[in-house]
């Protein structure tokens, strides 16, 4: 068999076999002859642009906050809202279920869900000091779909915005959503399920309450009383909240977290593709914002996507964590296992690029991470091959 | 003269200074321009376009250590400049233009399936499989000379070599 990297090999051979143009040096020494350094206002343009740019941006939030005294401008935004309408207009029909979609949006609103778009979708930029790909562990789209309990098609049909008091303060979407397709058949078509997903709109004063500003700073009762009539977006890492009317491809698993309200839900791990038709909604603005494998995810066609994914949950089949968990179990040694809390609570992590350990031993592709939770700590087993032969075991005390 | 006080003077307006320091890898840039415009005239054409461009822009370059990465980036720019005036699809086939008949009969049926099998990927996956492999880049200046994530880099030649091995009916792990 031709190996592709022998031949592309031949390719720097070739290469190297140019001989370098003798008159090279020569040309570049003609090209600056009678050249001089441009003049000050040119070699500044760049600037003074940018400068005028900044103060058309400051002058246009400015007339924002004369005007409605509230950020979120887009929220009335007719504009954007019938572009986005028209956007939806094109997409995919549903899939036929025996859902009487309105009925059921009409329902949701009476629990207090909002059920139409409005204002501007997908494309909130969370703050650009977010660099993700710097604070959070990147997923692969074969991480993702080992790691969760299911991958689903849907729309939503209505969401609320909380805040997770008893948990950890974040601001989460709660979104109900009409399945269309399950890739791995967890769900079927027409099932109405509950997913919940970091970040969400709320009042600033929620904002302030929940990140305990009032308690560090002292912030007039005036103001305080004006903050609970402005939104915020809070904890949008992803710069991707959830709308009604989306159309979405999702991952979702367990929701051992928090409980909201005792609902059966799912938690959204991984990104929220959106979609419309066939084209891929999630267009990244500046793509050194978001992790870079999830290019996997955003790049190309809904259906390339869902191929892949179909694939990848072909595979999954072949990949057990009860017997992750077993191999691991047997990796321990007797005052280990004592230690562990309950053998089927581990939690089982499929990392296709490896993880970094302490001290930068990095494990092979395709480790399994058994974690355990013991009396004192955590151990962790590290699992490769499609045999689950044992690479390494480490405790970490708490 | 070390690369930074050459780097140095040529931000003063020594153009010479400045001729100095690309013809310390000449052989790089020569290569960088040749991937790109497959030909030795083409690619000399593009090194003068970037030694003009170097000189007006060099008062914007802050760190003089990054002097050849800046400059290569601007050489990707002035091919892809040329390319794009003479109306041609950037079209970065491989490199064997002038050598063919240079080439053994193995050597020369190689290139064939190479270029076979290089026409089937799109611009952007050729631009860093030449890169990584003709010019033997790592992925990080890969990412720097385009201005592309690593992430980029990487799933770009990934996805080629994968799609690379797939036309030739190995499997791809």
């Amino acid at each position: 068999m031709i190996e592709v990297e022998n031949l592309l090999g031949s390719l720097k051979t070739e290469l190297n076999q140019l001989n370098i143009p003798a008159e090279m040096e020569s040309r570049m020494r003609i090209a600056l002859e009678n050249r001089s350094l441009p003049s000050l206002p040119r070699r500044y343009w760049k600037a003074g642009l940018a400068v005028s740019l900044l103060m058309l941006l400051v002058i246009w939030f400015q007339r924002d906050n004369i005007a409605d005294s509230k950020i979120l401008t887009f929220f009335s935004n007719e504009k954007s809202r019938v572009q986005e309408q028209n956007v939806l207009e094109t997409s995919l029909p549903m899939a036929k279920s025996t859902v009487d979609v309105q009925k059921e949006k009409e329902k949701l609103a009476q629990e207090g869900y909002v059920i139409k778009r409005e204002g501007e979708n997908s494309q909130e930029h969370s703050d650009s000091s977010f660099a993700l790909a710097d604070i959070m562990y990147v997923s692969t789209l074969k991480d993702i779909v080992y790691n969760s309990k299911s991958a689903s098609k849907g729309e939503v049909l209505g969401i609320k915005y909380f805040v997770a008091s008893n948990f950890n303060n974040l601001a989460y979407t709660k979104a109900k959503v009409l399945i269309t397709e399950s890739y791995d058949q967890k769900y079927k078509a027409g099932d109405i399920i509950t997913i919940i997903k970091t970040g969400g709109i709320i009042t600033h004063y929620e904002q302030i309450v929940k990140d305990e500003i009032d308690k560090k700073f002292q912030i007039p009762q005036a103001d305080l009383e004006e903050s609970k009539h402005k939104l915020v977006v809070a904890d949008n890492y992803d710069g991707n909240l959830l709308y009604p009317e989306d159309k979405i491809v999702f991952f979702d698993s367990q929701n051992p977290l928090f409980e909201e309200d005792g609902e059966d839900s799912s938690f959204i791990i991984g990104p929220v593709v959106k979609f419309s038709g066939d084209e891929i909604l999630n267009k990244v603005k500046d793509k050194r914002d978001v992790p870079f494998v999830w290019e996997e995810f955003y790049s190309g066609s809904l259906s390339d996507l869902e191929g892949r994914i179909r694939q990848t949950v072909e595979r999954k089949k072949s990949y057990s964590k009860d017997k992750a968990q077993q191999a691991a179990y047997q990796a321990l040694n007797d005052t280990q296992r004592q230690a562990v809390l309950a053998l089927e609570s581990a939690d089982v992590l499929y990392r296709e690029k490896g993880i970094y350990e302490e001290r930068g031993i990095k494990t092979p592709d395709g480790t399994i991470q058994v974690i355990f939770k013991t009396s004192k700590g955590f151990i962790t087993v590290d699992l490769v091959d499609d045999n689950y032969k044992v690479f390494g075991v480490r405790e970490v005390r708490s | 003269m070390e690369h930074k006080q050459l780097a140095a003077m040529a931000r003063q307006g020594d153009k010479e200074a400045l001729v100095q320091l690309i013809m310390v890898e000449q052989r790089q840039y020569y290569q960088l321009a040749y991937v790109y415009m497959k030909n030795q005239h083409d690619a000399l054409d593009a090194i003068q376009d970037m030694i003009v461009a170097l000189y007006e822009n060099i008062h914007s370059l802050k760190n003089a250590e990054s002097f050849f990465t800046w400059s290569k980036v601007i050489l990707v720019n002035c091919c892809k400049n040329l390319l794009r005036k003479r109306k041609q699809i950037v079209p970065l086939d491989n490199i064997q233009e002038e050598k063919d008949s240079r080439l053994e009969v193995g050597k020369q049926e190689e290139m064939i399936l190479l270029e076979g099998l290089m026409s089937k990927l799109s611009n952007k996956q050729r631009e860093v499989v030449n890169l990584r492999y003709a010019l033997d880049l790592d992925y990080q200046t890969i990412a720097e000379i385009l201005k592309i994530p690593l992430g980029t880099v990487k799933s770009r030649i990934f996805s080629s070599l994968k799609q690379m091995k797939e036309s030739i009916g190995g499997e791809f792990e």
